[in-house]
């Protein structure tokens, strides 16, 4: 393979240069360049390199120095290289370039196609080659050179040794050339005659005037009848002795100057000598055979009759005609420029030749030149005896063709025999073609599948094929080009000299004929085997018919290569498909239940081969193998079964789970033949399921007792797609009243932020409240997720029923209130009596003249407020302890009625005031209780004082002890204020005061509180019920301690005054 | 000076009205913030008001009182028996004009009280 050639482009535009460097890239070596110079030293180092450039792609337009100049540089220094000016400019011609130049441009209108350019190089690259190839057939001729000197001299030597005197004049008859020859004949020397005037000198005076005449007329017109014609002239030589000449005048054209040339001849001893052979001649005229004398240039100026018999051409046709006329193109230059040289030489030249007879046929004959010389020894003529031996070597060339005929064919036969695909038959018949044939190259084209057009599959020759790979095949369009005919007609085309036929497809190589014979298999073309030749009338009668011959035997073998290629790939594509499915596609014989076919696939489940299985019962690889004929059952009604899962234990011993879809297939008689159909372990899938089922059972059971309700909302319409059972609950609806309803419908909210905002953002959990159906509501914690499910978006609504947490932290607020409370309304509780103190004893202290009564009013205010006081803070010790725990309990048996006894003693003082009656219900000997002696009293105490308190003077209070449902009770009644309803549940709030009108309330607050302390530490039930009015009873029940009771108590007194 | 009392416990209504009579003063007694409504007429000079009284406690009664453009120029002072800030700014917030705590000396109960009335008209003037 040669390197590839190198191209130039030079162009400024850097999107030029890009795009002709795609375009040429992958075939040349592209060398781009923005201006001349670099280009131009480039051109030089490459030539050193022995790596011409050989075309180049100019833009007309350059900065600095024109893409024009840059041309002329290049072609200085590289005649060779191929100029191709790029330009912009529709309206530039090539008549502004310089005419030396214009010859070697082209010019190409930017913008350009890509076609053009790539034929552009491409057309350059063969000529190149061709140049390049025929200078390499020069170069290996050895003689190159030398022979061009030889010819060169010979060519002087023609001139200096010719017998024809070469005079050449100008238009105005002088004399500026003259050979030796002339010397010789007409006695003057080179120098003498130079520049003397013909007329006056060579032509005899009687011809003066009409010569002169002549050549003005000639100088006039440009006419001259005797021009180019061989006359007889009479010529004077330098003695003045006039002698017979015959001349040819040729007048040439040097830019303006016009010459003559005159070759003459004396004639005088030819005339004679030709006078005398002409009496031997006509003994020879009898003779069998042709005779031909021709004069030293080869003229013919006697022929016999056996001649003309032989030729075909009468003797007037002949005579004074060049023997040249008889040339056929057989031989080359070489056999009669040898022939020349022989006779010239005045050798005699024996040889056999094949000349063309007036008909155009070509025959062969013996010839025999004998040359006659003169008394110099000069060939003054050639005598040619002709013997016809055409027949006897047709007869030969017959007998050698058929043998060659019948060898080519066989050694063609034999080798197809070897050729199989397509293209080996293809480049066996291209190859053959060169090597047995002697063709100069041989294309194949197949017809392509349209039938449109002939592509070209296999070239040998000349053309660009290499290693059996046709890089650029030929497409012809069919019916065009002498091939195109052939493959249209049907019929082979012999075109001799393509010149002359306007079918020929004019391409760069230089060919002279063209054969395309077709091939033809069933009357229908497949194909064209063509071959052109670069002589004219190359191709012969056998060429044509072993062409046939080789395209009917490469006929047969191309259809079944060629539609075995066609199953071939049908073939191949189904087994592709069939490999590389992932089921395994099997085919089951009906009856024997044999395995006929099974895909390769099956050997992917895990320790099949394919090999081994086919030919087996299918049953063998179920386990159980008894259901396949389940599944025939089902076929057998059916006809066909689509995804019927069997489950089954594979070679590995992994039970699997198998679709099968199959189908059963019945012979021409209807009986069932075989079961075809895939199938395929979805055993995964199964798993995969399953894993999906069991997910969501999860999910569904953490859904279901989940205490947090549930709901999913879809976004653009609120509605509840699902709900869980604490969902239901917490609403309380049921199922069937929350689905597919509107959320706001079925949520009535206090704050709908949560439902309205519908920004799929998490949103934090808010308090609001539930309104539900009964009338309640109940206090809710709600947040709401945006969460995805499949493919879909949706708001998860999860709310708890906050109650609890709603009164816990109610309670922690009273809690605090009342902490808050209890400390100001503490101060409060202790100014007031500080109050009271500090007024009265300031006003005593203030007022000297206060009268005595009001003093001992005062005083006693002060005494008492000061007992007040005193008795508050003891009591909110107490409490305070009591609440520490810090209180201490002696808890031991005690008799409860002593208690009260002791405690109704310390109210005596008060009772009597107020003037109010206790009757007592006490039980005698009540059963024990475990309590504390102290707390017992103080309560007992707190209990009555707040009855007297409350009860109005001259009223009842009625205590009463007594066993209830197994505990001891004690109450305490009075007919007195009694408390409303409202402040019954706050009664034992610290601090806690029924608000009265009018009334003062001397207490503390507090006393009932301590009564409560009291009772829940010792385990008791307090129960108090009241009517504004009428009066209240209070009520507290003690455990008793069992069996016996121990009347001694370690304290208290035991007293039996009631 | 004509003087309203209006406190609900005894003790201090006598206090203070021993005291203030003690002092030159004529002194009018209410139980109640509504009682206190009804002797307003003819209006008094001054109306020392407690803030915890049953049925509209003081504070409520200053601003029904502040709120008439009758009595509106009577000065009231409160007696409040808390003295933390809060709740002496809900005095003024009521519109009270003064304040006393509890537990008061009765010696200079007087002159305090004309102190701070001095001060109040010096303040009307302002």
């Amino acid at each position: 393979m040669t390197d590839r050639m190198h191209i130039l482009v030079i162009d400024d535009d850097a999107q030029i240069l890009l795009l002709m460097q795609q375009i040429l890239g992958s075939d040349f070596n592209v060398h781009v360049f923005d201006r001349g110079e670099p280009a131009i030293q480039l051109v030089r180092d490459l030539l050193q390199q022995n790596k011409p450039i050989i075309a180049g792609f100019i833009d007309l337009m350059l900065p600095g120095v024109s893409g024009l100049e840059i041309s002329k540089v290049l072609r200085q220094i590289d005649d060779r290289i191929n100029v191709i000016l790029m330009t912009g400019n529709p309206n530039f011609s090539s008549a502004e370039i310089d005419t030396d130049l214009v010859d070697h441009l082209l010019l190409i209108q930017k913008p350009f196609a890509i076609e053009e350019v790539l034929l552009q190089a491409r057309f350059f690259q063969r000529s190149w080659l061709r140049d390049q190839d025929l200078q390499k057939q020069k170069k290996a001729l050895k003689n190159e050179n030398e022979e061009k000197e030889a010819i060169a001299a010979r060519n002087q030597a023609v001139l200096e040794t010719a017998l024809d005197c070469i005079i050449t004049i100008d238009s105005q008859g002088r004399i500026v050339e003259w050979n030796p020859a002339a010397e010789r004949t007409f006695g003057y020397t080179r120098e003498e005659i130079m520049g003397s005037r013909l007329s006056d000198t060579l032509v005899p005076h009687a011809l003066r005037s009409a010569h002169e005449a002549g050549m003005s007329h000639y100088n006039k017109t440009h006419e001259g009848p005797i021009l180019g014609q061989r006359i007889e002239v009479p010529a004077i030589h330098k003695t003045g002795r006039e002698f017979p000449v015959e001349l040819t005048v040729n007048p040439i054209i040097l830019g303006k100057t016009r010459l003559f040339t005159a070759y003459l001849r004396d004639i005088s001893s030819q005339r004679d000598a030709a006078a005398q052979l002409m009496l031997q001649a006509k003994a020879l005229e009898a003779a069998a055979n042709g005779i031909v004398i021709t004069d030293p240039r080869g003229i013919i100026v006697w022929c016999n009759g056996a001649f003309c018999e032989l030729t075909g051409y009468e003797e007037t046709e002949v005579l004074g005609n060049p023997i040249s006329v008889l040339k056929s193109n057989v031989h080359d230059k070489t056999f009669y420029r040898d022939m020349w040289e022989t006779i010239l030489s005045g050798q005699v030249w024996v040889g056999e030749i094949r000349n063309r007879r007036k008909s155009g046929e070509i025959y062969t004959e013996e010839m025999t030149i004998t040359p006659v010389n003169d008394d110099e020894g000069h060939p003054t003529h050639f005598i040619a005896i002709k013997q016809d031996v055409t027949a006897l070597r047709q007869i030969d060339e017959k007998l050698d063709r058929s043998e060659q005929n019948q060898r080519i064919i066989n050694y063609f036969a034999t080798s197809l025999l070897g050729s199989n695909t397509v293209d080996e038959i293809l480049w066996d018949i291209a190859h053959n073609c060169i090597s047995e044939l002697g063709l100069e190259d041989a294309v194949v084209y197949l017809v392509s599948e349209d039938g449109s057009s002939l592509v070209q599959k296999a070239a040998y020759g000349s053309k660009d094929a290499t290693d059996n790979v046709i890089k650029n095949p030929l497409v012809i369009p069919m019916g065009k080009g002498i091939v195109g005919v052939a493959a249209e007609t049907g019929a082979p085309v012999i075109v001799q000299d393509v010149s002359k036929d306007d079918r020929y497809i004019l391409d760069d190589m230089q060919r002279a004929s063209e054969l395309a014979v077709p091939i033809l298999y069933e009357n229908k073309v497949i194909g064209v085997i063509d071959s052109e030749h670069s002589k004219v009338n190359f191709f012969q009668e056998h060429h044509l018919q072993i062409l046939e011959a080789i395209a009917s035997l490469a006929a047969n073998k191309l259809m079944r290569s060629l539609s075995m290629q066609q199953t071939e790939k049908s073939e191949e594509k189904y087994r592709s498909i069939f490999e590389s499915i992932q089921d395994i596609y099997a085919e089951v014989d009906y009856d024997s239940g044999l395995i006929l076919e099974i895909s390769p696939s099956v050997e992917r489940g895990g320790g099949y081969q394919r090999e081994e299985m086919i030919g087996k019962p299918m049953g063998d690889y179920f386990d159980p193998p008894e259901v396949p004929a389940a599944l025939m059952e089902l076929l057998l009604s059916k006809g066909e079964v689509n995804d019927y899962n069997i489950n089954l234990v594979n070679k590995a011993g992994e039970p699997r789970s198998v679709s099968f879809s199959v189908t059963l297939l019945r012979d021409a008689d209807g009986k069932p033949e075989k079961v075809v159909g895939t199938m395929r372990d979805i055993t995964e899938r199964k798993k995969a399921v399953k894993q999906i089922e069991e997910s969501e059972e999860r999910l569904k059971t953490i859904l279901n007792v989940l205490p947090t309700g549930i709901l999913i909302v879809t976004p653009e319409n609120g509605i509840i797609e699902e709900a869980n059972p604490a969902a239901t609950e917490i609403m309380d609806l049921s199922l069937g009243n929350i689905l597919g309803q509107e959320v706001f419908a079925v949520l009535s909210l206090d704050n709908t932020d949560m439902l309205t905002n519908t920004e799929s953002l998490y949103q934090e959990p808010q308090d609001v409240n539930l309104f539900r159906k009964k009338g309640d509501s109940i206090p809710l914690l709600i947040s709401k997720i945006p969460v995805q499910i499949g493919e879909k978006k949706y708001h998860l609504l999860s709310f708890v029923d906050n109650s609890l947490q709603k009164m816990a932290e109610a309670a922690l607020k009273t809690n605090i209130e009342m902490k808050t409370n209890f400390v100001s309304n503490l101060s409060h509780e202790l100014r007031t009596p500080m109050t009271s103190i500090y007024g009265f004893a300031g006003t005593i202290l203030r007022d000297e003249n206060m009268p005595e009564a009001v003093r001992m009013d005062f005083t006693r205010i002060i005494f008492e407020e000061s007992q007040r006081l005193t008795r508050l803070i003891e009591n909110v010790l107490d409490l305070s302890r009591m609440e520490a725990g810090r209180m201490n309990y002696n808890m031991s048996p005690l008799q409860f009625d002593v208690i009260i006894a002791e405690a109704l003693e310390t109210q005596q003082v008060l009772l009597r005031d107020k003037h109010i009656q206790v009757i007592q219900n006490i039980t005698t000997d009540p059963p024990l209780i475990e309590a504390d002696h102290d707390s017992m009293n103080q309560m007992i105490i707190n209990l009555i004082s707040n009855a007297i308190k409350f009860s109005d003077p001259g009223s009842q209070i009625t205590l009463g002890l007594s066993l209830q449902d197994g505990r001891l009770e004690f109450r305490v009644k009075d007919s007195g204020l009694g408390i409303p309803e409202k402040d019954l549940p706050h009664i034992f709030d610290k601090f806690y005061r029924v608000q009265r009108k009018g009334r003062e309330d001397q207490g503390t607050g507090i006393g009932l509180s301590i009564v409560k302390e009291i009772i829940d530490r010792h385990g008791g039930i307090l129960d108090v019920e009241s009517t504004v009015g009428v009066g209240t009873e209070f009520r507290v029940s003690f455990p008793l301690i069992s069996a016996k009771a121990d009347p001694a108590s370690t304290k208290g007194k035991t007293n039996n005054d009631k | 000076m004509k003087i309203l009392v209006v406190e609900d416990e005894s003790n201090i209504q006598h206090i203070l009205k021993y005291n203030l009579e003690l002092d030159g003063h004529t002194v009018d007694l209410a139980s109640t913030g509504a009682e206190a409504m009804t002797k307003l007429n003819p209006l008094p000079d001054l109306i020392l008001m407690d803030v915890m009284m049953p049925e509209m406690n003081g504070l409520e009664a200053c601003l029904k009182i502040k709120s008439d453009p009758s009595t509106r120029q009577i000065p009231v002072f409160m007696i409040t028996a808390k003295s933390q800030l809060g709740d002496i700014e809900e005095a003024f917030k009521v519109g009270a004009d003064d304040y006393l705590t509890k537990p008061f000396d009765p010696t200079t109960l007087s002159a305090r009280i004309e102190e701070k009335l001095e001060r109040y008209k010096q303040s009307l003037e302002s």
